[in-house]
C-alpha cells in the first residue's frame, strides 16, 4: 500500500528519538529527494516482510513500463488532480522504515528501495541505504543498473541484496525498448558481482536477476540462452526471478498524457513455462517472481 | 458471544439483531453429512441424523425428547405442589428426576459415552421440555417478580438498553450461557474425588450453618446424579452388547465402554480414551445437570499427553488408533449442527466449543507435542470447522508450530484464534494466581482466557462506547428515558476537550448505572438457578459452602467489554480535525451533515474532509492517543470498583457479531459512516476507512497498554497473496510482541473469495473467520461474504 506524505509528519523526530542521533538538517539524514510511493508489508521485493520506498525519476523509457508515473523527477498531477510524488528526506524515509522493524526481524525481511530508477537520485538513494544499514536493517535495491560507476561504487557498501533488472541482453533491442544503451548496465553488473564476490562467505551481499518478460518482445530462445549464460558467469547471482508482463502502466500513462506498450496480461502458464525453459539454461535457481 | 432468547420471561429477550434478518438468496449446498473423508461419512450421517440443524434446538431422537419431557413434567408438578420451595429445593428435586429419567445415547460409529441430548447445556430454547438442568431456572425465574427480588422496571430497562444497542448481557444481570466445565478438577480427582471433598467439608461444617450444610448436601445430590448417569451409560452398553447385529468394532467399543464406565469419570481417567471421553462427558453433563452452557472442550495436548504416551508405551494404544479417536472426537463437534445451514441473522454458528492447543507447560516450556500435531492435522484432514481451535502461543513459540498454523490459514482453513500467552499469563499473575497456574490457562468461548476451576465465564457484559456517543448527536429523549440514560448533547461544545469530556461522561454515567444494577441483582441468580454440582468444583465455593453466584467463588471478575471504540475514535478524530483544527466547518454544520446521512453537497464536502482525518489503525499520534485516552479514562474511573461478586471489574475490547447487526441499525456517524454501515470489530480498524498496511494496524495496537485489559481481539483479514507460511508465522510473532491478546487471522486472496462466490462447488472446504466464529465461506449469506471480502482489502 502506498502511504502519503502525511504519514511522514514528525518522522525525523521519531528517528532521532529512536536513538539514531540523526537530527534533521545534518548529514545523510538531511539529504532530500522525491518519492512517489511507499509499500509496507511487501513480500515480493526481497526476502521476508519488507518496506519498499519508490524513488521518483528514471532515465530509461522502457516501452512496457508498469509505473510511468515514476519517469519524471518532478512532483506532478494526474488528470483528476491527484498528486504524484512528495518531497522528503532520507531521515524521514528511514524513520518510516523503522516503524516496522519487528516485522523485518521476525520474518528475515528488511527494506528495499525501488523506483523509477532509485540510483537516478543518487545522493538520496545512497543516504537512505546508508542510514538503513546503520540502523541494522537488511537492505535491498531494485535497479536497472543504469547509473554512473561512481554511484554504483557509493551504493555498494550499503546494499545487502541487488535485485538487478535484466530487461534485454541484445544491445540493439535494449536501445530500442529502453531508449538507452546497455553498456553501463552490464558493466555495473560486473562491478556489483565483483564486490559481492569479494565479500562472499559472510551472507550478503548477493544478486538476484529480475527478468521482466514481455511476450513477443524479449522472451525468445536466444534471449533466454543469453540470460542463462550471464547468470552462470556471475558468482554472486543467487537466483533469477521471472516477472511476466503486467499491463499496470497503461492506465496510469494515459492519466499523465503518456503512452506505454499495451497487451493482455499473459496467463499463469506463460510464466511457468519460462521458468522451466530458463531452469534448463542455467545452474542458478529460477522462480516465478 | 451468541445471542440468547429467554422465553420464560419475555421481558428478558435480549435482542442482538435477529429482527433485522433479511431474506437472502443462497447457493444450493450438498448434505452436510456427505463431506470429508469417505471413511468417516457413516459417523457424520449418524450424528447428523441425531443432532438438530442448530445447536440450541431439540435433538431429533424421540427417546431423548421424551426423557426431557418426563423430567420437566415431573419437576413442574412437584414445583406446583411445593409453593414454599426455594430454588435449591427445586434443584435437588431436579437432580433426583434426572436420575430417574435419564436416557443415555450411544452411537454406533462413535466410541465415546457422554451424549445426553443437552448440546453442552445450550439447548435452552424449547420451553416445553427444556434441557433438564435448565428446568430449575425456567421454573424459579418467576421468583424475581413473585418474591420481589428484582423490580419489573429493571427488566424493562435492561431490555430497552439491549434494544437500543447500549449493551447486552446473555441473560438478566448474569451471562447465562457461557460457562467453562471444571476439567482440571475432574481430570485430577474424578467426580468421586470431588464428592469426597464435599463429604469431608460437610462433616466439618458447623451445625449452626444450616444454609451451608444444605448447600453441601445439594452438592452431594449432584454427584450422585453424575454417578447414576455414568452407570446408565454402562448399562446401555451392556444392553447393546446383547444385540445380535454388532460388528466386531462395535463390540470392541461397547466392551470398552462397559469397562471404562464402571469407574470413569467417577474415578479419574487412566487411558487416553478415557481422557478424551472425560472432556466430552464434562462438557455435556455439567450442561445437562446444572443448566450451564459449556464453552470449552479443554486443553487436550497439555492435559492428556501423559496418558497418550503411557498408553503407547504400554502397548494398549497405537498411533493410528489414537488418530481415529481424535478424528471421531472432532467430528462429534462438527456435526452438532448443520454447517451448511446459511449463516445469517440469528443462526447460531458458533455453539460448538473450542479446544485449546499449544501454549506452555507449568515450567514455561512450549507445548508442541504429538497431540498438538495430531489435532491440527486431523482437524484439517477431516475438513471440520468445529471445534474451534484456540491456539495459545507467544513470541517465543517454536517456529514450526506457528508456521504450521500459518500454512493452514493460507490454505483456507481459517479456524484459529491465537491467544498471546505473554499478555494473558501476565494478567493472571496480576490477578494473584501463581505462575504455574497462570501458565495453565484455557481458552474458552469466543476469545476468553480463563484458568480452569478458578472462575466462571459468566461475567461478560457487552457495552457500546459508541452508542452514547451517537445518542449525543441523534437525540431521542423518550428513548433515552426508557433506557434510563442521561445524555449530554454535543451542541455548544466550544472546544474539542469539552466534547471529549461530554463523550466520556455520557458513557461513564451509563456504565456506572449498568454496573450498579449488576451489583444489586447479579448474585440473585443463585436464588433462581443454583448450581451445586458445578460450584463444588470451583475454587472457593466448597470452603465457603456457597453457590458460585452467591459469593462462593474466590475470584469473580466482571468483564466489561468496550464495544466499537474504533468507530468512536474515528469519529472524534474527524471532529477534531475538520471542526476544531482545520475549521472546515462548524460543529453545528458537522452534526447537521451527520444527521442528514451525509446527503447534500455541503454534507458531502464535509464527509470528504472527514475521510482525510486520522483514523484508528493508521498508527498516527492522534488516533493512537485517543484510543489510549478512552481506555485509560474508563479504566481509571472503574478502578477499585467492587462488583456483585466482590471481584474486580475488568475491561476488554471485544465484540461479537453486533458490529454487523448493530451497525445496520445505527444512523450516520461522524467517522463518515452512512446509516446502516457496519462497525469495526474489536481492535481491528473500520474496514471502509482503513487504507493502512497491516503493519500500521499492528503498530497502532502495539501502542496501547494491554495490561489494562482482560481481553481484546483483532479480527484481521489481510490479503494473503504472496504470503508464505514463514512470513505469516512472523506476523503472528510480531502480534505477540506488540502485547495484544488475541488475533483471529484470515489470509486469503480476494480473487479466491470472489471465485468462491461464483463457484461455491469448488470451494466447499474454504473456511473463514467471520468474527467469534468460523464458517464455510460458501455457507455465509451474501452480505456476510461481502463483509469478509471487504476486510481482505487490508494489505
Amino acid at each position: 500500500m502506498n502511504i502519503t506524505r502525511r504519514a511522514f509528519a514528525g518522522a525525523a523526530a521519531a528517528f532521532a528519538a529512536a536513538g539514531h542521533g540523526m537530527a534533521e538538517g545534518t548529514g545523510a539524514g538531511a539529504v532530500s529527494g522525491t518519492l512517489f510511493g511507499m509499500e509496507k508489508f511487501a513480500t515480493h521485493d526481497g526476502p521476508g516482510i519488507r518496506t519498499v520506498a519508490f524513488l521518483k525519476g528514471c532515465p530509461l523509457r522502457c516501452v512496457w513500463c508498469h509505473s510511468p508515473e515514476s519517469w519524471s523527477y518532478r512532483i506532478e498531477k494526474y488528470a483528476n488532480g491527484e498528486t504524484v510524488g512528495w518531497q522528503t528526506t532520507a531521515a524521514e524515509v528511514v524513520a518510516e522504515f523503522l516503524k516496522d522493524r519487528d516485522f523485518y526481524v521476525e520474518s528475515g525481511g528488511g527494506v528495499t528501495i525501488s523506483g523509477g530508477e532509485p540510483l537516478a537520485q543518487a545522493e538520496f538513494a545512497v543516504a537512505i541505504l546508508r542510514l538503513a544499514k546503520e540502523a541494522g536493517l537488511h537492505t535491498a535495491i531494485e535497479t536497472s543498473g543504469f547509473a554512473p560507476d561512481k554511484v554504483i561504487q557509493a551504493a555498494l557498501p550499503y546494499v545487502d541484496l541487488w535485485l538487478y533488472d535484466v530487461k534485454e541482453l541484445d544491445a540493439a533491442k535494449y536501445l530500442q525498448y529502453m531508449k538507452r544503451p546497455i553498456a553501463a548496465t552490464l558493466a555495473n553488473l560486473r562491478t556489483v558481482d565483483a564486490w559481492c564476490c569479494a565479500k562472499a562467505g559472510k551472507g550478503p551481499p548477493s544478486v538476484t536477476l529480475r527478468l521482466p518478460m514481455i511476450p513477443g518482445l524479449n522472451d525468445d530462445e536466444a534471449e533466454l540462452a543469453a540470460i542463462g549464460r550471464l547468470a552462470d558467469s556471475l558468482a554472486s547471482v543467487k537466483g533469477l526471478d521471472v516477472e511476466p508482463y503486467v499491463p499496470y502502466g497503461v492506465d496510469k500513462a494515459k492519466r499523465l498524457g503518456l503512452e506505454v506498450y499495451s497487451a493482455p496480461r499473459p496467463p499463469q502458464e506463460y510464466g511457468e513455462a519460462l521458468v522451466r525453459k530458463l531452469a534448463a539454461l542455467t545452474r542458478k535457481p529460477v522462480r516465478l517472481g | 458471544m451468541p445471542k440468547i432468547v429467554l422465553s420464560a420471561l419475555a421481558l428478558l429477550t435480549m435482542v442482538a439483531g435477529a429482527e433485522s434478518v433479511k431474506t437472502v438468496p443462497l447457493p444450493q449446498l450438498p448434505d452436510f453429512a456427505e463431506v470429508g473423508p469417505q471413511e468417516y461419512r457413516p459417523l457424520r450421517r449418524e450424528l447428523r441424523a441425531y443432532y438438530p440443524e442448530e445447536c440450541h434446538e431439540r435433538m431429533k431422537d424421540a427417546a431423548v425428547s421424551n426423557s426431557f419431557a418426563r423430567i420437566w413434567n415431573d419437576l413442574s408438578s412437584w414445583f406446583a405442589a411445593h409453593p414454599e420451595a426455594d430454588a435449591l429445593d427445586v434443584r435437588v428435586q431436579n437432580y433426583r428426576l434426572i436420575r430417574r429419567h435419564f436416557h443415555p445415547v450411544l452411537f454406533r460409529e462413535s466410541p465415546f459415552y457422554f451424549e445426553a441430548g443437552a448440546a453442552g447445556g445450550y439447548a435452552v430454547r424449547y420451553e416445553a421440555a427444556p434441557t433438564p438442568g435448565n428446568g430449575t431456572r425456567n421454573l424459579c425465574q418467576r421468583f424475581y417478580h413473585d418474591r420481589g427480588l428484582i423490580p419489573d422496571e429493571e427488566f424493562k430497562v435492561l431490555k430497552e438498553r439491549s434494544l437500543q444497542q447500549y449493551s447486552y448481557i446473555c441473560g438478566p444481570f448474569v451471562d447465562q450461557i457461557h460457562n467453562m466445565p471444571p476439567f482440571k478438577a475432574i481430570l485430577e480427582n474424578g467426580f468421586g474425588g470431588m464428592q469426597a471433598k464435599v463429604q469431608a467439608t460437610l462433616a466439618a461444617c458447623p451445625a449452626w450453618d444450616k444454609d451451608g450444610r444444605r448447600y453441601l448436601e445439594a452438592m452431594l445430590e449432584g454427584f450422585e446424579t453424575v454417578r447414576a448417569i455414568q452407570q446408565a451409560f454402562r448399562e446401555a452398553a451392556e444392553a447393546r452388547l446383547r444385540q445380535a447385529d454388532l460388528s466386531a468394532r462395535e463390540r470392541d467399543w461397547l466392551e470398552r465402554i462397559v469397562r471404562s464406565a464402571a469407574r470413569c469419570p467417577w474415578e479419574k481417567p487412566r487411558t487416553f480414551f478415557e481422557g478424551l471421553n472425560t472432556l466430552w462427558f464434562c462438557r455435556e453433563i455439567f450442561g445437562y445437570a446444572d443448566g450451564l452452557s459449556c464453552f470449552s472442550l479443554g486443553h487436550p495436548d497439555a492435559w492428556l499427553i501423559d496418558l497418550y504416551r503411557q498408553d503407547l508405551a504400554a502397548g494398549v494404544l497405537t498411533e493410528p488408533e489414537a488418530r481415529d479417536l481424535v478424528r471421531r472426537f472432532l467430528i462429534q463437534a462438527e456435526c452438532h449442527h448443520n454447517g451448511f445451514k446459511p449463516v445469517d441473522g440469528s443462526v447460531d454458528h458458533e455453539m460448538e466449543t473450542p479446544i485449546t492447543l499449544g501454549g506452555c507447560d507449568a515450567q514455561g516450556a512450549p507445548i508442541w507435542n504429538e497431540l498438538t500435531r495430531m489435532f491440527l492435522e486431523e482437524h484439517q484432514a477431516m475438513d471440520v470447522v468445529f471445534p474451534k481451535l484456540h491456539m495459545r502461543y507467544s513470541a517465543q513459540s517454536p517456529k514450526e508450530y506457528l508456521e504450521t498454523i500459518a500454512r493452514m490459514v493460507l490454505q483456507g482453513h481459517c479456524v484459529f484464534a491465537l491467544f498471546n500467552d505473554d499478555v494473558h499469563v501476565a494478567g493472571f499473575l496480576k490477578d494473584g494466581f501463581p505462575l504455574a497456574r497462570a501458565r495453565d490457562y484455557e481458552c474458552v468461548g469466543c476469545w476468553e482466557g480463563f484458568i480452569s476451576t478458578a472462575s466462571d465465564v459468566s461475567t461478560a457484559n457487552y457495552t457500546s462506547v459508541f452508542r452514547p456517543f451517537v445518542a449525543a448527536i441523534h437525540r431521542d429523549e423518550a428513548a433515552e428515558k426508557r433506557a434510563r440514560v442521561t445524555i449530554e448533547p454535543f451542541e455548544g461544545c466550544a472546544s474539542f476537550e469539552e466534547l471529549k469530556r461530554r463523550a466520556l461522561g455520557n458513557y461513564l454515567r451509563y456504565v456506572r448505572d449498568l454496573l450498579s444494577c449488576y451489583t444489586r441483582y447479579g448474585r440473585l441468580y443463585a436464588k433462581v438457578s443454583p448450581r451445586p454440582l458445578y460450584s463444588a468444583c470451583l475454587d472457593g465455593c466448597l470452603e465457603r459452602r456457597r453457590d458460585e453466584h452467591d459469593l462462593g467463588l474466590s475470584f469473580a471478575p466482571r468483564v466489561l467489554t468496550l464495544g466499537f471504540l474504533a468507530n468512536t475514535v474515528d469519529s472524534m478524530c474527524a471532529i477534531e480535525k475538520v471542526v476544531f483544527q482545520d475549521r472546515f466547518c462548524t460543529l453545528d454544520e458537522m452534526l447537521a451533515a451527520v444527521r442528514a446521512n451525509w446527503q447534500g453537497p455541503r454534507a458531502q464536502a464535509i464527509r470528504a474532509e472527514v475521510l482525510k482525518a486520522p483514523y484508528w489503525g493508521d498508527n498516527s499520534a492522534a488516533s493512537n492517543g485517543l484510543m489510549k485516552w478512552w481506555i485509560d479514562a474508563i479504566s481509571d474511573d472503574l478502578a477499585g470498583l467492587s462488583t456483585d461478586q466482590r471481584g474486580p471489574c475488568k475491561l476488554s475490547c471485544i465484540i461479537y457479531r453486533e458490529f454487523f447487526y448493530w451497525g445496520e441499525r445505527t444512523p450516520a456517524t461522524p467517522d463518515g459512516r452512512y446509516a446502516g454501515d457496519r462497525f469495526a470489530q474489536g481492535f481491528a480498524p473500520s474496514e471502509y476507512r482503513c487504507r493502512s498496511a497491516i503493519t500500521d494496524v499492528f503498530n497502532a495496537i502495539g501502542s496501547l497498554d494491554h495490561t489494562r485489559l482482560a481481553a481484546s481481539n483483532a479480527n484481521l483479514m489481510f490479503d494473503g497473496s504472496g504470503l508464505t507460511p514463514e512470513a505469516l508465522g512472523a506476523v503472528f510473532r510480531v502480534f505477540a510482541k506488540k502485547g495484544a491478546h488475541l488475533l483471529q487471522p484470515n489470509s486469503l486472496d480476494v480473487a479466491t473469495l470472489l471465485d468462491a462466490q461464483k463457484h461455491p462447488e469448488r470451494h466447499m472446504d474454504l473456511i473463514v473467520k467471520a468474527c467469534g466464529f468460523s464458517a464455510r465461506f460458501v455457507a455465509l449469506s451474501p452480505r456476510w461474504q461481502q463483509e469478509v471480502i471487504e476486510r481482505h482489502r487490508l494489505k
